[in-house]
């Protein structure tokens, strides 16, 4: 017996030796992740991973990432941020200066991941941020941080565009949020684009982040009765709002959201209370846009299926892309120099499942746009821009 | 732990510290200087908890104001330099003059009073808006020196602050104004009856607390390079340095600073091997020691061997 | 606006009594700042969403179950981490209920995930009419609910034995041993009280808020700042101040621009301390603590 496992042992460890060497030419390219999962910001730092690992999952299942004739297997080294920028401050100085990261995936939340860049910046790793999109952060001069998103001041534009063109037209604009980085940033960014579309700013309103009751915001948009009422805040004071909204009665024509829409729990809280609402949504199903590795979002969609048994959300499309973006850009530099790929990023032009990219000195993505979804019968169903759109927009909004 | 035992292991760490910046990357610098800034936090904790017996849980108050000051004095075109000293001299101040009346509270009311001035900072500074950013955060001066050489730089700043802070307790605990301090958190009436100008005593340690823990802020604001109120005046900064404090044994001149090399480095240890479920972990951590070592360590260390004497309290060493 | 502003406080304050009377009480009997109160809370909130969207019982139907299930946890964590504590000091159940909240957050996070969650009754946006101004019934009921909990809990303290003992305990903790009671049997009756109350104001803010692992971290500070203004361990000082601050913040807000409504509460707090540390509603109904 003893004879039988000796040699059962002998031959495997001969199998793995012959199996080595093609397992060892293939070289690793190490990336960068400290992302929130834990606090605040937990949930979505999830579903931001999912979108990461399933671009590394796909890329590697497919041979790997191929530069100047090597061909590089992508591992990512995830922390944990708990949300808190002094954490992922310390978490992205250990990913690039112990853990050899010399590209870095950003976290959710443009507060944290300016801690991050700061970092980041500080020894050249190219970071690549697709959910932390406040204008100030790319404001700063820094070098080695690109978004493929939008920025905040544009998080609620496109419904605005959309309301220009309904009819009976609305006029009147609400406009509220958190007090709080990205919210002020898309509550200016839609006070200003309102007011040259010649609608009428009505109500503009902050309340304390992490307000536990809005009924008196939901009592001041009632006294000025909107057509339209905005919100910039985030999932979980998005339902409590539209939750006051209800109990006062208060039912405008349009109800649009910055974020939310696209993200199931929001649906699954609110059940019929949702219906109807409005929301911008980085990404959509329908979206034709092609890549390599994804083809384009109907393929993505179907892979983060597959993989993960639910419906993607923007956040993991943004992640997925801003792998795709990272992956064409050392394909064409032919090297993983994060220098050098930062000077080909700046000069190409590309083309993910997510969107068109093509970036400007300070990493922001002039050719990014945003699509705006209705929740009609219980999904959200792409209605803006025109060309993707799946269903008529129903307005006025009927549900309660 | 007697006295003398505590000299020789505050200068064998000092001498390690010192020592540390050759031998370690990046990121084990970051790990330590963070180390440093919590001992800070816990030394202020321990003058105005440990010595004068009033539990100040919102001190992260003073910590924002160190910080926020700082950011706004680099703002302002101040260098780096004097920009901290002021802050500083910001924060004592302002314990100074809000003191007296905070001051008059005994026991939890002036707990929760310093937890209110605390949000009411964070409230302040978020509708001032203009210099302080109000909830945009506060972006300071990015330094152009290469990462390595101004870590290590902020490493010995912090490292002279923990250094400086200890000194300032081991002064304290020696001084009249310690045993005031001390006589008051026995009995404030007694020291009144013994002729300890209480009021004066207590204003005083705040002011030093409130010096030391704005000092951590200001580097920290230095160090970060981007502060916002909810991370500047986050609560848990001076409840973490309370239990740091605990953890090393309240009223103890280095206690502060072993509890909060332990809580760090154990901390740091949990969160990069259980990603999601390390505050479970951390908080089976604190009951464990509050349970278990209520004292401190210090002092169930000290216990573990057989005393020549009989041991002393360690509020005494 | 006035009308609807007031009716808005008043609707809330209730629930905010709620939610501290238990807090309260805890405080002022064992001299225990249970920082774990808003964890309690959130838990109450989960039990209630758990049967709501499981069994499909009305939240206000299985209060009494959530609130049994959070008294045994109270009572649990008094008998086995806080008991052994406070015979060394008090000061320590401090540090005792920073980590417990911790473990039991993180725990919520592990069990349910952060996914929000709300539970939807047939009933939820309908609304009482009274001339211009509108009575969520949600709300109402939540409201009504406070005060029936708030009275029955000040009867079982004043009229029944357990409640003498627990108030015997917090005036004198050793005559109260004197006499033949067991102060750390009182204590463990006492904060199975506090958590079951908890564990009440969580079923109501199932019906009324999203529910997340965080819910709890929404309603410590108002907590700290009603037991404050309601006098340290008095239930009827409790349940005034809910309705004070609830009415305070939303006319802050409403007249002042909702990003104030907390600075207001904040500094009125801090006011208040320092002039009247007892409370804005009298004496300090368990001695000093």
């Amino acid at each position: 017996m003893a004879g039988a496992w000796t040699r059962r042992i002998v031959l495997g460890c001969l199998a793995a030796i012959i199996a080595a060497p093609p397992l060892a030419a293939q070289e690793t390219l190490k990336i960068g992740a400290a992302i929130s999962l834990s606090g605040n910001f937990s949930r979505e730092g999830g579903l931001l991973r999912d979108g990461y690992e399933l671009w590394r999952e796909r890329l590697n299942a497919g041979g790997g990432l191929k530069a100047g004739g090597k061909t590089y297997k992508v591992q990512i080294v995830y922390y944990d941020d708990e949300s808190k920028a002094q954490t992922s401050a310390q978490l992205t100085e250990k990913l690039v200066s112990d853990d050899g990261a010399s590209f870095v995936f950003g976290p959710y939340s443009s507060g944290i991941a300016t801690a991050t860049a700061v970092i980041s910046e500080r020894y050249r790793a190219l970071t690549l941020a697709p959910m932390a999109t406040a204008n100030s952060l790319y404001a700063r001069g820094y070098k080695y941080i690109f978004t493929p998103s939008p920025l905040a001041d544009q998080g609620l534009v496109p419904i605005l565009e959309l309301a220009k063109g309904l009819t009976p037209a609305p006029k009147t604009v609400a406009i509220v949020g958190p007090d709080d980085l990205f919210p002020n940033i898309t509550s200016d960014g839609a006070r200003k684009r309102a007011e040259s579309l010649g609608f009428t700013v009505a109500y503009t309103g902050k309340y304390p982040k992490g307000a536990n009751d809005l009924s008196a915001v939901a009592t001041q948009i009632k006294s000025v009765t909107p057509d339209i009422i905005l919100a910039t805040g985030y999932v979980q004071d998005s339902i409590l709002l539209i939750k006051s909204l209800r109990e006062l009665q208060v039912s405008p024509k349009l109800i649009g959201l910055a974020t939310a829409v696209g993200v199931q729990d929001f649906r699954t809280a609110l059940g019929p209370a949702a219906e109807g609402v409005m929301g911008v949504d980085y990404w959509v199903p329908t979206l034709t846009w092609k890549d390599p590795l994804f083809d384009d979002s109907a393929g993505f969609a179907k892979a983060f299926e597959a993989k993960y048994a639910k419906p993607p959300t923007f956040h993991a499309a943004s992640g997925a892309a801003a792998g795709v973006v990272l992956q064409l850009a050392i394909e064409k530099a032919g090297t993983v120099d994060p220098t050098a790929v930062r000077n080909t990023l700046l000069s190409m032009q590309g083309e993910t499942f997510y969107g068109p990219f093509k970036f400007d000195a300070n990493g922001v993505n002039t050719l990014a746009g945003l699509n705006v979804s209705q929740i009609i019968g219980g999904q959200p169903k792409v209605i803006f821009p025109v060309a993707v759109k799946q269903a008529d927009p129903i307005y006025p909004r009927t549900g309660q | 732990m007697s006295g003398k035992r505590q000299l020789i292991l505050a200068t064998v760490l000092l001498i390690a510290a010192l020592a540390a910046p050759a031998f370690v990357g990046n990121y084990w610098l970051r790990v330590l200087t963070t180390v440093f800034m919590f001992g800070v936090v816990a030394q202020g904790l321990n003058v105005i908890v440990g010595f004068a017996g009033y539990h100040a849980f919102g001190n992260s108050v003073f910590f924002g104001i160190g910080a926020y000051a700082t950011g706004i004095g680099m703002t302002l075109g101040l260098p780096v330099w004097v920009a901290i000293p002021v802050a500083v001299a910001a924060a004592a101040l302002i314990a100074a003059v809000l003191g007296w009346p905070f001051l008059r509270l005994r026991g939890h009311y002036f707990a929760i009073a310093t937890v209110a001035l605390n949000a009411a900072a964070t409230e302040v500074i978020i509708n001032i808006g203009g210099v302080t950013g109000g909830a945009q955060g506060l972006p300071l001066p990015f330094s152009s020196l290469p990462p390595t050489l101004l870590y290590r730089i902020i490493y010995f700043a912090m490292l002279a602050t923990l250094v400086l802070a200890t000194a300032i307790v081991f002064w304290l605990s020696r001084s009249r104004l310690g045993y005031a301090l001390r006589a008051l958190r026995d009995s404030e009436s007694g020291a009144e009856v013994m002729g300890v100008d209480t009021v004066k005593a207590k204003i005083l340690a705040w002011t030093i607390s409130a010096a030391m823990t704005g000092s951590a802020g200001g580097l920290w604001a230095y160090w970060l390079t981007f502060i916002e109120v909810g991370t500047a005046f986050d609560i848990s900064i001076s409840v973490r340095g309370y239990i740091m404090m605990l953890l090393g044994g309240m009223g103890t001149v280095i206690g502060p600073v072993i509890g909060a090399a332990l809580f760090q480095l154990v901390g740091d240890a949990i969160w990069s091997h259980f990603s999601g479920i390390h505050n479970l972990l951390l908080g089976a951590l604190v009951m464990a020691v509050v349970l278990l070592v209520p004292q401190g360590v210090l002092d169930s260390l000290s216990r573990l061997r057989p005393p020549a004497r009989r041991p002393r309290r360690a509020a005494e060493a | 606006m006035f009308a609807q502003t007031f009716v808005n406080g008043l609707l809330l304050g209730g629930v905010y009594g709620v939610a501290t009377i238990g807090f309260s009480m805890v405080w002022g009997v064992m001299g225990i700042i249970n920082l774990a109160h808003g964890a309690y809370i959130m838990m109450g909130a989960y039990f209630s969403y758990m049967l709501a969207s499981r069994l499909g019982i009305d939240p206000f139907v299985s209060m009494p179950l959530v609130m049994a299930a959070l008294f045994c946890v109270g009572f649990t964590v008094q008998h086995l981490l806080l008991n052994p504590v406070m015979r060394t000091s008090v000061l320590l159940t401090l540090a005792m209920t920073f980590g417990l909240e911790l473990f039991l957050v993180d725990l919520f996070v592990a069990l349910f995930t952060s996914d929000i969650r709300s539970v939807n009754t047939s009933y939820s946006s309908q609304a009482l009419a009274v001339g211009p101004v509108l009575i969520s019934y949600v709300r109402l009921a939540a409201a009504l609910l406070s005060l029936t909990l708030a009275a029955f809990l000040y009867l079982v303290l004043t009229r029944t034995r357990l409640g003498q003992a627990i108030l015997a305990t917090a005036l004198d903790r050793e005559a109260a041993r004197l006499m033949g009671i067991f102060p750390e049997r009182i204590y463990n009756y006492t904060a199975g009280i506090g958590a079951a109350l908890a564990g009440a104001a969580g079923s109501l803010a199932s019906t009324l808020f999203p529910i997340s692992p965080g819910l709890g971290n929404s309603f410590i500070g108002a907590v700290f700042v009603i037991t404050v203004l309601g006098g340290i361990g008095s239930v009827t000082g409790a349940v005034a101040a809910g309705f004070v601050y609830a009415l305070i913040q939303s006319f802050a807000a409403s007249y002042l621009g909702v990003n104030y409504q907390e600075i207001v509460a904040f500094g009125l707090f801090l006011a208040i301390l320092i002039v009247r540390p007892q409370g804005l509603f009298g004496k300090r109904f368990f001695g000093e603590v």
